[in-house]
């Protein structure tokens, strides 16, 4: 019996809005209204406004690279939901986000903050214990987005059909 | 309104900078942002493979659920009987 309904785009697409998305938390929240940090503020101080200038171009690369991430989502999921017989569970493509946000946490906190050390979460101060809460909500999202993934599809299959798979 | 007061807005000031700017400090930016701008750029967009190839493994390695659409039986249906044909006398 050939499937008609697959998972795994809805969570690709999920997965991407949530990296695209993450990112612009990190970026509106802690970029622009916060003023936290910058994209090279650890190596570019902002001490001067042309200081400041040339980190508000490199944030603005990063706001290119989420935007990206989010219109790629937007086609993916466009493609996933016009699948027959698509299933779509709202609490699986929540958590799908919730995943791509806390790889966007894990792998943003561990190669800009930590390895790369191009800025930390927050540059004026104590810089470890942000870093690390950051670092930590990786994880956290992850757990959080493969249950609801979880949730949401054995709750949107049908009771009376068994689930094939994995492919 | 008069829109002539809004023409100061439009003029250059001491601190006029952009990126594209035709000032001194719109020169520091530009001249800021082209040193070392290629190790820059890949320093910066270092996490973006790892994130692409994380994107991949989760496509790959979740497990693709599936079961029949709606209009599909699950389970093999009795073979209908044919039609009686009409004998021919």
């Amino acid at each position: 019996m050939i499937p008609k309904s697959a998972t795994r785009p809805l969570v690709t697409a999920g997965t991407l809005l949530g990296i695209g998305m993450g990112g612009f938390v990190d970026g509106i929240l802690f970029h622009q209204i916060l003023q936290l940090h910058n994209m090279l503020s650890n190596r570019v101080l902002r001490d001067t406004l042309v200081h400041e200038q040339i980190n508000m171009f490199w944030d603005g690369l990063f706001h290119a690279f989420t935007w990206t991430c989010v219109a790629l989502g937007l086609l993916l999921l466009w493609q996933a939901v016009k699948r027959p017989g698509a299933i779509l569970s709202g609490r699986a493509l929540s958590g799908a986000m919730a995943l791509g946000w806390g790889l966007f946490n894990l792998i943003e906190g561990l190669m800009d903050h930590q390895i790369l050390q191009l800025h930390h979460v927050y540059q004026n101060g104590n810089h470890l214990l942000w870093d690390l809460v950051f670092l930590a909500s990786g994880p956290l999202l992850i757990a959080l987005g493969l249950l609801l993934i979880r949730q949401g599809f054995t709750r949107s299959a049908p009771q009376s059909r068994s689930l094939v798979g994995p492919a | 309104m008069r829109l002539y007061r809004l023409l100061p807005l439009l003029l250059p000031s001491a601190a006029h900078a952009c990126t594209v700017c035709d000032s001194q400090t719109g020169h520091a930016v530009r001249s800021g942002i082209a040193d070392h701008f290629l190790s820059t750029a890949l320093l910066v967009a270092l996490p973006i493979p790892l994130l692409a190839f994380a994107v991949l493994a989760v496509h790959y390695s979740m497990p693709d659920l599936a079961w029949p659409g709606p209009d599909m039986p699950s389970e093999p249906q009795p073979a209908q009987p044919e039609p009686a044909q009409p004998a021919i006398v």
